[in-house]
């Protein structure tokens, strides 16, 4: 997955736990660890809304696109057009 | 949820219950052929033959043998069936396992339609095989019941593929945070 999440650092700049972000986000520690190692799929509004609500922070803190080299390919291809 | 796990309960009782009774009452029925000839003829009622000669212990056995197939099928159908509403009454509803288990259900109640067409032809075999010359009987017959009980088991195949989706999308959703 090319998007990858940064909540280890911002849970580390906010000295909360994952188990406290858990809590105010209504998620379980297991569902957010799912999110914490990019095995998350996809992620709702309301989830993210409260991520930030409760880290202080805005989307583009957590959430960062880092291509692969076959996301390289396709957007040189892309770019052709 | 709720009404799903209470169904599913008592469901799983029903079949944990059901699973012995095939086996008992063929036995039944067979020992009632030989010790109460009338009883046990009323019992077969469906297929038209008529025994001449007094049913043998050796027949009966024959006979009880016949069903055997029909016994396993019909315990390993039950049996299926209990595993799958064992997992219901969990809450377990979208699993790999149960769409397994439903797809086993419907080939298992395949399976018993179409032995019971050829299970039924052999009794008329094995209960006349003692008549007399003109008095023997080869009894074949597909009904609306049976063209309907093997509609219905390729419905539960049908949905048994189904529950392999449903199974993909629950995967897809657990990973929707």
């Amino acid at each position: 997955m090319a998007i990858i999440t940064n909540l280890d650092v911002m849970l580390a700049k906010r000295k909360m736990s994952s188990q406290e972000l858990a809590e105010g986000i209504g998620i379980t520690v297991q569902n957010l660890s799912i999110l914490k190692t990019g095995k998350a799929r996809a992620i709702r509004f309301s989830t993210l809304e409260s991520i930030c609500k409760i880290l202080q922070c805005q989307p583009g803190d957590i959430l960062e696109y880092q291509p692969s080299s076959d996301d390289h390919h396709s957007h040189a291809k892309y770019k052709q057009y | 949820m709720d009404k799903i796990v209470k169904l599913s309960t008592t469901l799983k009782k029903i079949f944990a219950f059901l699973m012995f009774l095939p086996f008992l009452l063929a036995t039944g029925l067979w020992l009632c052929l030989t010790r109460f000839p009338e009883l046990g003829l009323s019992k077969l009622s469906h297929i038209p033959i008529e025994i001449v000669h007094d049913t043998k212990v050796s027949l009966a056995f024959v006979g009880f043998s016949v069903f055997l197939p029909m016994f396993v099928v019909q315990t390993y159908w039950l049996w299926q069936l209990w595993q799958l509403f064992s997992h219901y009454s969990e809450g377990k509803i979208f699993t790999p396992e149960n769409s397994v288990y439903v797809r086993r259900t419907a080939f298992a109640f395949l399976c018993i339609t179409l032995l019971s067409i050829l299970i039924d032809s052999l009794l008329t075999i094995i209960l006349a095989v003692n008549n007399d010359i003109g008095y023997r009987l080869l009894f074949l017959t597909v009904g609306i019941l049976q063209i309907s009980n093997i509609l219905t088991g390729l419905v539960l195949i049908v949905i048994a593929w189904i529950m392999d989706e449903a199974h993909r999308l629950q995967r897809e959703i657990d990973t929707v945070i």
